[in-house]
């Protein structure tokens, strides 16, 4: 009678044991060879058939590990949701081209730098209202709008009257001019990325009103926002786009902070995309059955060095130094390692090979340990320095990587001191509280941080930031980068710009201000048994690439 | 009884102004929001003006007056981050975490005083060494570990359970059976160790000897009198409930309390963390605060002496 309260409790045992000695055999969907989706591309192609209709069905459901800025109102950058439900004013071609958005075409008059933008007719909001060139400028002026909007935005700036903005004007209902101070062929960076909004539905609810149910004219329609928990999409049937109508019907993101929640709800099938996945992870997966997908622009990671101007930056004021902690990382093995494969040396900041302004010349320093301590010897380190410990900085999520790079450091002498500090005071650090760049008084004068994040198909609003001499990281400080900045911005030829903004980045990497290190890729991992071909914009981004999903066998 | 209970409730009232100063300044010290909610495009001016309508800018003084003030007003402030009224944020997330609280503790409850006190009855016996081997696994294991494996194990593998979520009776079986796992063994230890000693007195051999039976002599005399330790753990396990509602909310992606604290703290919400803290606090002093009273209830000679 009291032995059968041991079988429970065996059985416990046992199967714990079992488990933990067993961790690499995992169940597997029925597909086991691994499965490797190349983006495809999706740009409207001369057919002789008329495509069958899409018929969106079923729920297409993903899981994250944290929704970040869960804003729905699109003119925030962090809000990419808002890619899903709204259109925006021009998009981007797989190679860079700026091709129509809501605009079937623009040009661009050079004599009085304006841009006039005719918008494409029977495009409807979710509501039904008509989208017009006054819901155009409605957009483009909020977006530029010199107001507090707490955004991390990179590029409203760049159409606000503080920039390069004089006028805003709806010529008729189907054609709206953008009059700027002078020509500027990058600002169609910024209209490809300013989402229209419908301004009579805005006016009528008000700014709280929209953030609370946003409507667009946009593939997806929001449905609803539980925050910190889940966001829930509905295909947009009437979407203007025919060949762009999502495939599921409903579109479920749940915010599941805990990694291996997320594995095993893919594993269960209870979700069908997990995003935010270790590498480590996606390669079981991946040798598992599961399969991935590149959605939106390859990551990179670079150090930047800060305030080296200044004389009491210590070791990293010296070029000879920041270049002999360049050459002394081994980038292949950080590829290989840290990023299990699915990265490469290289990278700049905010840029991968094939960006606008890429070059083939811009290739990352070799791994030469020799050279390294060449030049450290030349630079008289450590006795020329007063203090030679150079300091890198992160949060604590950072600190192993920082380790990784450490390391490399230490192997040729050199002294280093990795400072974890609390994300509020990296955040101030790289952003010097928001209000002005970095003094020489600051504690952070001549230390290093990583930027890692990914990149975009054309970086040049991020790099005034990063290497001009009015860039809010603190890291730029050359009159000849500044020159050039302007000439890639002071052109009405986007070929031009192109040329100088390859320009402008080799000459900045000789700088040695910002390093790259490696370029990563972003992947999404899926369940080839309920998710088919990826079909969309995956270019863009993960939100871009959602209407593209098929079903298996679709 | 009533001088008791009035000295009790005004130490607890201390002790609340003490918490409240320690939270107050303790989430203060960990960093600026501002640094967080702040734009690199924005102008001191605009920066200025957020932090000033978020109440920032007055000095740590009168932020705690006015924290004070608001909080005996019942008003806990608005979410930083959220911009919402942080009452309205518990009371969205307070019945989830119940749902998955109340019943983790009445059944750990009623499992660790039976198996307890059937351990403690049958000493050495093969159910007191499965009771032990229970305890030592019970608190030998992490809990983040026992629900990932049982995630592993009765979902991924056996497919019988969901993995996440809280639509469903069964998405409750995996979160309430990890957090009795994580409750039950203290408590079950404690009630068998207590019920033994109370079991070797020598009123309980008295009442054998006048041939009271058995079942009255175990559940009415020796067990009330087994009680009085175990009650008292009860309004300390209470921070370790909400400890494991954290991570079990976690682990099962199960939108309470728990959940929310930890984001608060990571995106330095300070109303939010002060706001549950501070209910956190209110809990467990009020539990303690009954706890008492129920000792002196079940022991007479405490309500004399104190009386």
């Amino acid at each position: 009678m009291k032995k059968w309260f041991l079988v429970p409790l065996f059985l416990l045992l046992a199967a714990v044991m079992v488990v933990t000695s067993c961790g690499g055999d995992e169940t597997t969907p029925a597909t086991t060879e691994p499965t490797t989706t190349e983006p495809t591309t999706t740009e409207p192609t001369p057919t002789e058939t008329t495509p069958e209709p899409i018929v969106p069905t079923g729920t297409l459901t993903a899981v994250t590990s944290d929704f970040g800025f869960e804003s729905t109102d699109p003119i925030f950058f962090e809000s990419l949701w808002g890619w899903s439900w709204s259109d925006s004013l021009l998009r981007w071609d797989e190679n860079n081209n700026f091709i129509p958005g809501v605009a079937d075409s623009w040009d661009f008059d050079e004599a009085t730098a304006t841009w006039t933008f005719y918008i494409h007719e029977g495009i409807k909001f979710h509501n039904g209202e008509d989208l017009t060139a006054e819901d155009v400028k409605f957009s483009v002026d909020r977006f530029g709008a010199d107001e507090p909007w707490v955004s991390f935005n990179p590029w409203s700036q760049f159409i606000s009257y503080a920039y390069n903005k004089t006028d805003s004007i709806v010529v008729d209902d189907y054609t709206y001019q953008f009059v700027a101070a002078y020509p500027e062929a990058c600002q169609q960076v910024v209209f490809a990325w300013t989402r229209i909004l419908p301004k009579d539905y805005f006016e009528e609810v008000g700014q709280d009103g929209f953030r609370a149910f946003p409507i667009g004219s946009g593939p997806w329609k929001f449905v609803e926002l539980i925050p910190k928990t889940s966001i829930t999409l509905e295909a947009n049937t009437e979407y203007w786009r025919e060949d762009e109508i999502p495939y599921y019907e409903y579109y479920v993101e749940l915010m599941v902070p805990e990694q291996a929640t997320r594995v095993n709800m893919l594993r269960t099938g209870e979700c069908d995309i997990a995003l935010g996945i270790d590498y480590d992870r996606i390669e079981e997966l991946t040798g598992d059955g599961f399969a991935t997908i590149n959605a939106g622009v390859a990551g990179t990671s670079s150090l930047s060095f800060q305030g080296t101007w200044f004389p009491n930056a210590g070791p990293t004021g010296d070029i000879r130094i920041r270049q002999a902690m360049s050459y002394a990382l081994n980038r292949q093995e950080i590829a290989d390692t840290w990023y299990a494969g699915f990265a490469k040396p290289g990278g700049q900041f905010y840029m991968v090979e094939g960006a606008f302004g890429w070059t083939d010349e811009l290739t990352p320093d070799p791994y030469d340990p020799d050279l390294a301590m060449q030049l450290m010897e030349d630079a008289g380190y450590p006795d020329a320095f007063d203090d030679p410990i150079i300091h890198t900085y992160t949060t604590a999520a950072g600190q192993d990587y920082h380790l990784l790079l450490h390391s490399y450091w230490e192997a040729i002498g050199l002294q280093t001191s990795l400072e974890i500090v609390d994300s509020t005071i990296s955040t101030a650090y790289i952003f010097h509280n928001f209000v002005g760049r970095i003094e020489e008084t600051d504690d952070n004068v001549g230390w290093i941080f990583d930027w890692t994040y990914n990149s975009y198909f054309n970086s040049t609003y991020h790099c005034a930031n990063m290497y001009t001499s009015k860039g809010i990281h603190s890291t730029g400080n050359d009159p000849t980068a500044d020159d050039m900045y302007a000439a890639v911005t002071h052109t009405a030829d986007i070929n031009v710009a192109d040329a100088a903004f390859a320009a402008f980045q080799l000459y900045v990497k000789t700088l040695y201000i910002n390093i790259g290190v490696v370029e990563y890729e972003i992947l999404t991992l899926y369940n080839p048994n309920t998710v088919g071909d990826w079909a969309g914009r995956n270019w863009v981004s993960y939100q871009d690439a959602l209407n593209g999903i098929k079903h298996p066998g679709q | 009884m009533t001088r008791f209970i009035i000295v009790r409730i005004l130490q607890a009232i201390v002790a609340l102004i003490g918490i409240a100063v320690i939270v107050f300044f303790l989430v203060r010290v960990s960093g600026d929001p501002m640094a967080l909610i702040a734009s690199p495009n924005m102008s001191e001016e605009q920066y200025q003006k957020i932090k000033e309508s978020l109440g920032l800018d007055k000095s740590w003084g009168e932020q705690f007056w006015i924290y004070i003030k608001d909080m005996a007003r019942g008003d806990l402030g608005e979410s930083l981050i959220r911009e919402k009224p942080v009452t309205t944020m518990i009371g969205e997330s307070m019945p989830n975490t119940l749902k998955l609280t109340v019943p983790s503790f009445v059944l750990s409850m009623i499992l660790s005083f039976f198996l307890g006190v059937m351990a403690a009855i049958y000493r050495d016996s093969f159910w007191d060494q499965g009771v032990k081997f229970l305890a030592v696994l019970g608190q030998a294991l992490p809990v983040f570990w026992v629900a990932i494996m049982a995630v592993l194990i009765f979902s991924v593998y056996l497919e019988w359970l969901p993995v996440a979520g809280m639509s469903t009776p069964a998405h409750y079986i995996l979160p309430v059976g990890t957090m009795i796992l994580f409750m039950l063994p203290g408590m079950m230890r404690l009630v068998r160790s207590s019920m033994l000693d109370v079991l070797d007195s020598e009123y309980i051999k008295m009442a054998r000897i006048k041939g009271l039976p058995e079942r009255s002599v175990i559940w009415k005399h020796a067990l009330r009198n087994a009680l009085i330790t175990p009650l008292t753990i009860i309004g300390m396990l209470l921070p370790s409930l909400v400890l494991g509602a954290v991570i079990s909310e976690q682990i099962f992606n199960w939108p309470g309390m728990g959940t929310m604290i930890l984001q608060a703290t990571f995106e330095r919400d300070f109303p939010v963390v002060q706001s549950i803290t501070m209910l956190t606090a209110i809990l467990v002093l009020g539990i303690n605060l009954l706890v008492d009273i129920l000792y002196a209830y079940i022991d007479p000679q405490i309500r004399y002496q104190r009386a």
